[in-house]
């Protein structure tokens, strides 16, 4: 057994009661009650949107619950205050890293403990990252550094606050998969060390690999905890994360013989990482083609590749037999693509504009005149072309920026969470946009992280993961369960057989 | 109503810090009722006063309406300085070499076009960079016009030194029948008002009523959804950066057709970031451009009766037209937010209070 470090350490332990929050009309947490005790890596399961992100914001103070405590040791602390989270010991590493990217790792980590990064500082850092075995580099900026090495330092940055409670935000997501299994080894070692770990994840193996308990949140609810001599094998968990209603798809069949869009090895790179790497993908005329995953593996770069306004490293993309990589996005809407991305606000709409004024912005060169029939035909609310676009609510501001799309001579529509923010109605007016539009003959790409989503428009769903398409299914032939295991194993698990790290 | 307070801060700002500064300086024992006479006098007091004023306020007017144009697109080019001075030397060159073989008129178009020309080329120095490699064109613009500065200054004292005076370094001047000037009450007065009040508000026209005009304006106001509605945004800022440059040079042709007729020392003073401030009293109100800028050609002109008349130092006047800008965005940060301080002490209460329990 590693000695005990922390003084405080002794045996601790955080809970979560009854905590509520909602955002809008989607609930984040629904009555979620959870703990988290000294020397265990607690592993928390669910799909994106499951209301892990804002369980961690909440236990760190970033987010104010609508109702529920937060108790160390049985005690209550105050809500909402990232200082009262942290007094009560409790670290959080994000899971977009916050280090400053012109700092070094010295400067960023005194920033986070509030003293001068001067030598003693520095030795103090060094002495702690000798402890905890983290081998960084404290001297450069860490915008210079690798991933990994940064966040080994964005670690060192929570562990030199001396936590009891240290909360992990999905970390293994911007990792290679070689670096994931040394980066969960450490994991392990700290919950050795008597050290509370709450581990967010998506991704089932690690959490087989490394954690005592783990709870499984869907639609904002805890829906099982198990420990990990009791967690049921992979299937049945896919089930309880994605949850066992099958909606019955709407989409009838209309795909024709006929091919809109061929990528062919199409391989996109940020920062010398691939990540779309070598994807091939076809969409007949009147298909629609769904690309599950979790977010952040290469759904949102392969579509923005397609559509030219991405740079594309190598592979080819042609649009009813004509290539058109390395094109604007201004030709490829010509040429009959169409993107809708999922963030209206910061992607869609102009601030001051008219709904008129987004049309008459695109190449199409709508007429004014015609412009209230589209915005009728597509039930946007007010169909008024002079009402301000950035007044609209956040459907019927999809509803405009779909219509926009598709009455621009689309061949190829490429969508991005289609329906992500939208209450009911207009989730369902948007699904029935996509299926009509697909009868027409255009060929639809929609991603989603809703599952259920896709299968009840998509004549056929893609895995994603990992910037590879790791498996497809058809209608008529779509097994849920399958899919949930594609997407969370991603391109053949782990590379290497790993020795069971829990429990050493 | 809202909207009308948008339109009038501006004025309010405007005489609110005049009043300041007078007051001030009436603190400090100079004469207000002096101050006014000479400001009066100095600006509109007389027709050579008044063509001062209007001379002065044609490359206000021009750097103001090229550096709204690149603000309307979201890109800040502020070396409308320097493009005014290589502006100003093209058409210096041009009317050297052409005069007597073309018409004078004739001569006159060249010249500005050849100034317009030079300030486009420089704009564009700092643009393509800006556009394919991602510089900073604030700092870009901003370092060029130090270089222009030099060019010109080099040329002043090295070729184009005047032969016939060479105690002082200057060019020669152009020849009078290249002045684009008319004799009005004894005072010469520059058709450059005409000309950049024309080109100033063709450009409105352009960006505010036209669909090239919304394109270039979505860029500014969100380049994201800009780009997602196809707009080729490095198309559209090529065209800003030559012609918000084309606009500074042709300030530097006005100037040396109608105002200087030559280059020396001091020819062009910092008229470019006056144009800045000039634009951020107007951008609520882009077509009030030329009305501010010729209030500000005013001040300009007013400079020297101030300081002789009044005996109020020369900074004084760079105060009275940088101090309206800083009043407005006050003006404006009350309007947005009145007193926002309040609610934030507020909001710091709980957390504050959670610091005493667990200490």
């Amino acid at each position: 057994m590693p000695e005990v470090r922390h003084d405080r350490a002794a045996s601790r332990v955080l809970t979560a009661e009854a905590i509520t929050k909602r955002f809008g009309h989607v609930e984040a947490n629904n009555d979620v009650s959870f703990s988290l005790r000294s020397a265990e890596v607690h592993a928390l399961l669910g799909q994106n949107g499951a209301g892990k992100s804002t369980l961690v914001g909440i236990l760190s103070g970033s987010v104010v619950p609508d109702g529920g405590r937060v108790c160390v040791d049985g005690e209550a602390i105050a809500l909402g205050s990232p200082q009262a989270s942290n007094d009560a010991g409790i670290a959080t590493v994000y899971q977009d890293l916050v280090l400053v990217p012109t700092m070094t790792g010295l400067e960023n980590i005194a920033l986070a403990l509030r003293r001068a990064p001067n030598a003693a500082t520095r030795d103090e850092i060094a002495a702690s990252a000798a402890e905890f075995e983290l081998p960084v580099n404290i001297n450069t900026p860490v915008g210079a550094l690798g991933l990994p090495e940064r966040q080994r330092i964005e670690l060192l940055r929570a562990l030199c606050q001396r936590p009891a409670f240290l909360l992990l935000d999905e970390p293994t997501s911007l990792l290679p998969p070689l670096m994931v299994e040394t980066f969960l080894g450490k994991v392990r070692e700290l919950a050795d060390r008597q050290l509370a770990v709450l581990l967010i994840t998506h991704r089932l193996d690690e959490a087989r690999l490394i954690a005592d308990r783990v709870t499984i949140l869907r639609d904002g609810q805890v829906v099982a905890e198990f420990d990990r001599d009791a967690l049921p094998p992979n299937e049945d968990v896919a089930r309880l994360i994605v949850g066992q209603d099958v909606a019955a798809s709407a989409a009838e069949h209309h795909a024709r013989e006929h091919t809109v869009l061929a990528v062919a090895d199409l391989v996109v790179s940020t920062d010398g990482r691939a990540v779309v790497n070598g994807v091939s993908l076809g969409v007949k005329a009147g298909e629609i083609v769904g690309i599950a995953g979790v977010d952040g593996n290469g759904q949102r770069e392969l579509m923005e590749a397609i559509a030219g306004l991405r740079a594309i490293e190598s592979g080819t993309v042609a649009v009813e037999g004509n290539q058109i990589q390395g094109q604007s996005y201004a030709d490829c809407w010509s040429a009959g693509v169409q993107f809708v991305s999922e963030d209206r606000r910061r992607e869609g709409i102009v601030p001051t504009y008219s709904i008129a004024e987004h049309f008459s912005i695109t190449p199409g060169r709508f007429e004014p005149a015609k412009v209230r029939a589209i915005l009728e035909r597509y039930d946007v609310r007010p169909p008024d072309p002079k009402f301000r676009a950035d007044q609209l609510s956040g459907g019927n501001q999809q509803k405009m920026l779909m219509a926009r799309a598709c009455e621009a001579g689309a061949r190829v529509l490429l969508v991005a969470y289609p329906t992500q923010g939208l209450d009911v109605q207009a989730t369902v007016r948007i699904r029935d946009i996509l299926i009509e539009q697909a009868a027409s003959g255009i060929g639809i790409v929609v991603t989603s992280s809703d599952l259920d989503e896709l299968l009840a428009i998509s004549q056929r769903v893609v895995v994603m993961s990992r910037g590879q398409l790791v498996g497809a299914q058809h209608h008529g032939a779509f097994d849920k369960r399958e899919l949930a295991e594609w997407i969370i194993r991603g391109p053949g698990g782990f590379a290497h057989a790993t020795p069971d790290l829990a429990r050493t | 109503m809202r909207r009308a307070a948008d339109g009038a801060l501006p004025l309010i700002a405007f005489v609110a810090s005049m009043a300041l500064l007078i007051g001030l300086l009436a603190l400090l024992g100079y004469d207000a009722s002096v101050i006014l006479t000479a400001l009066w006098e100095g600006s509109m007091g007389s027709p050579s006063a008044l063509s001062t004023s209007l001379g002065q306020a044609v490359p206000i007017i021009l750097t103001a309406a090229a550096f709204w144009l690149t603000v309307s697109a979201g890109v800040f080019n502020i070396g409308m300085d320097g493009q005014l001075q290589l502006g100003g030397l093209a058409t210096l060159l041009v009317a050297f070499a052409l005069v007597g073989v073309l018409p004078a008129l004739l001569v006159i178009v060249v010249g500005v076009a050849a100034g317009a020309l030079a300030g486009a080329l420089w704009s564009a120095l700092a643009g393509v960079p800006k556009i394919t490699r991602g510089t900073n064109e604030i700092v870009s613009t901003l370092m060029l016009n130090f270089v222009a500065f030099v060019i010109v200054g080099e040329m002043m004292r090295g070729a184009l030194q005047s032969e016939t005076n060479r105690l002082t370094p200057q060019t020669d001047k152009i020849d009078e029948s290249l002045h684009i000037t008319s004799t009005i009450g004894g005072a010469q007065f520059s058709w450059g008002i005409v000309i950049a009040i024309a080109f100033t508000v063709a450009l409105l026209g352009i960006v505010l009523m036209t669909s090239l005009g919304l394109r270039l304006r979505a860029i500014g106001l969100n380049a994201e959804a800009a780009r997602h509605a196809a707009i080729p945004i490095p198309r559209y800022w090529h065209g800003v950066f030559l012609c918000a440059g084309a606009l500074s040079g042709i300030a530097g042709a006005l100037v040396i057709l109608g105002l200087r007729f030559h280059i020396a020392p001091g020819w062009a003073p910092l008229w470019g970031f006056q144009g800045v401030l000039v634009t951020f009293l107007a951008l609520r109100r882009p077509w009030l451009i030329p009305l501010w800028g010729v209030l500000f050609g005013m001040l300009a002109a007013a400079g020297p009766a101030l300081k002789g008349s009044a005996s109020v130092p020369d900074s004084i006047v760079t105060v009275m037209i940088t101090l309206p800008v800083i009043v407005l965005y006050l003006l404006y940060a009350l309007q947005r937010e009145p007193l926002s301080w309040l609610p934030r002490l507020r909001a710091a209460g709980p957390s504050r209070a959670a610091e005493a329990q667990d200490g």
